[in-house]
């Protein structure tokens, strides 16, 4: 009998670690919500990074439990594992670029033959298999220089 | 007659975990991210490069550096409010009359010359570029080339194919760059891809203060232009009017309607040089 109890008691603990789940904001701030849509009363606000405890599910919404709040958050502003920081690759610059093209443009070629391909469909393969890193690496230089102080400020109409 | 009732009882707690497990599971495929690390976030912007390089391949660049700083403002405003703020998003303008707009993964975004002359104001332009980020955010070209390595990721996959060496490996990333060239500019994603581009991208879009009509604003008013202009966008989406529906019962789903929004005429006029 006792023995029974405990494993009830054991399997009431799994079920409830089974079906909690963490959340974290992933936007820069999000509203938490009475109902699950934006017309309802704004509950509470969260950031970036902060965890919420899920409560249920509801055609793209999420109750969750915020501090002491309980409210309704939209799925695009969480994910389930906490945000990262912003990930950047270093672009080589454009005659490293250039290089690149070629060396991909020679494998394009063998990719063409691998696949039996015919004349007519290599051109249009070389077609769409032209590119231009110099204009890649122009546009990463001009979105690299903006701040977020910048981004901010535009937001706010500045 | 206790002993029954509580094995019972027991038995019934264990037949409910693996349904509670499966449910996360689910919830964890369809609405949330995966476990990926930042080598994967690498290899998704690397490959994003390639396929980038491509689209500026097949439409030159449109170099005009104050409305190129002003688009990627619009991106970055609107990528504050993601569900990706690993990814630093990158805008171009692609010089062509044609009415379009492409992304790759990583956060490469180009928007044409021909889709910008027809919008109104600052609105329709996150619109346009909410549509193309919510492409990026939820790996719709990532999960269509289906690349695994050596986890179920498709993420994953990339870290694996740039990590390899030799040939074969090589050719596997060249023809990973073919297939997604060929699904921005010959196949189109799938429909239920482009549904969640619209919607998610109009909340994106109004999450950042922007007018959750604006999509609607201009679709209505480029399926009336010159057939030459929009022949592609036709090919590549669903029906303006499909899309147009589907945005408007996502709105009012959401409860995006009647709340105060910007619009950003004077400031979109501004960039363009053009006359309030």
């Amino acid at each position: 009998m006792k023995r029974a109890l405990f494993l009830i008691a054991v399997l009431i603990l799994l079920q409830e670690a089974a079906s909690a789940k963490d959340l974290f904001v992933q936007s820069a701030k999000a509203k938490i919500m009475g109902e699950p849509n934006f017309k309802a009363q704004v509950i509470n606000t969260v950031n970036r990074g902060d965890k919420l405890e899920q409560v249920e599910e509801k055609d793209g919404w999420f109750k969750v439990k915020a501090g002491a709040a309980t409210g309704w958050i939209n799925h695009l502003a969480v994910a389930d594992s906490p945000p990262m920081d912003k990930v950047t690759v270093i672009t080589a610059d454009a005659s490293d670029l250039q290089e690149k093209a070629r060396k991909r443009s020679s494998a394009i070629t063998s990719a063409a033959a691998a696949r039996g391909l015919s004349d007519a469909e290599r051109k249009r393969m070389n077609e769409i298999g032209q590119a231009d890193y110099r204009s890649m690496a122009y546009l990463e230089e001009m979105s690299s220089k903006i701040s977020d102080r910048e981004v901010q400020d535009f937001e706010a109409g500045k | 007659m206790i002993k029954k009732i509580l094995f019972t009882a027991a038995l019934a707690l264990l037949l409910t975990i693996p349904a509670a497990s499966e449910n996360m599971t689910r919830i964890r495929t369809h609405h949330l991210g995966q476990s990926i690390n930042t080598e994967d976030i690498k290899a998704e912007i690397s490959f994003g490069k390639e396929v980038g390089a491509r689209i500026l391949g097949k439409y030159p660049l449109y170099k005009n550096d104050a409305l190129t700083r002003y688009a990627n403002l619009v991106a970055k405003t609107l990528a504050q409010y993601s569900n990706r703020p690993e990814l630093g998003f990158t805008v171009g303008v692609l010089d062509t009359d044609m009415i379009n707009g492409f992304s790759a993964p990583g956060g490469y975004i180009f928007i044409t010359r021909g889709a910008i002359e027809a919008m109104d104001d600052e609105s329709e332009l996150a619109a346009v570029i909410g549509h193309e980020m919510i492409h990026v955010c939820q790996r719709h070209i990532v999960k269509e080339l289906n690349i695994h390595g050596t986890s179920d990721s498709p993420v994953a996959g990339f870290s694996h194919m740039i990590g390899g060496a030799g040939e074969a490996v090589n050719l596997t990333f060249v023809r990973a760059v073919d297939e997604a060239t060929n699904i921005l500019f010959e196949r189109g994603y799938k429909k239920q891809d482009e549904t969640e581009a619209d919607t998610l991208g109009t909340l994106l879009a109004a999450n950042a203060g922007y007018d959750p009509t604006a999509l609607v604003r201009y679709f209505t008013k480029i399926k009336a232009g010159q057939e030459k202009e929009i022949a592609s966008i036709k090919k590549l989406h669903p029906s303006f009017d499909e899309r147009i529906q589907w945005i408007g019962q996502s709105i009012e789903k959401d409860g995006l309607g009647g709340i105060g929004y910007k619009i950003g005429k004077e400031r979109f006029n501004g960039v363009l040089a053009r006359k309030g």
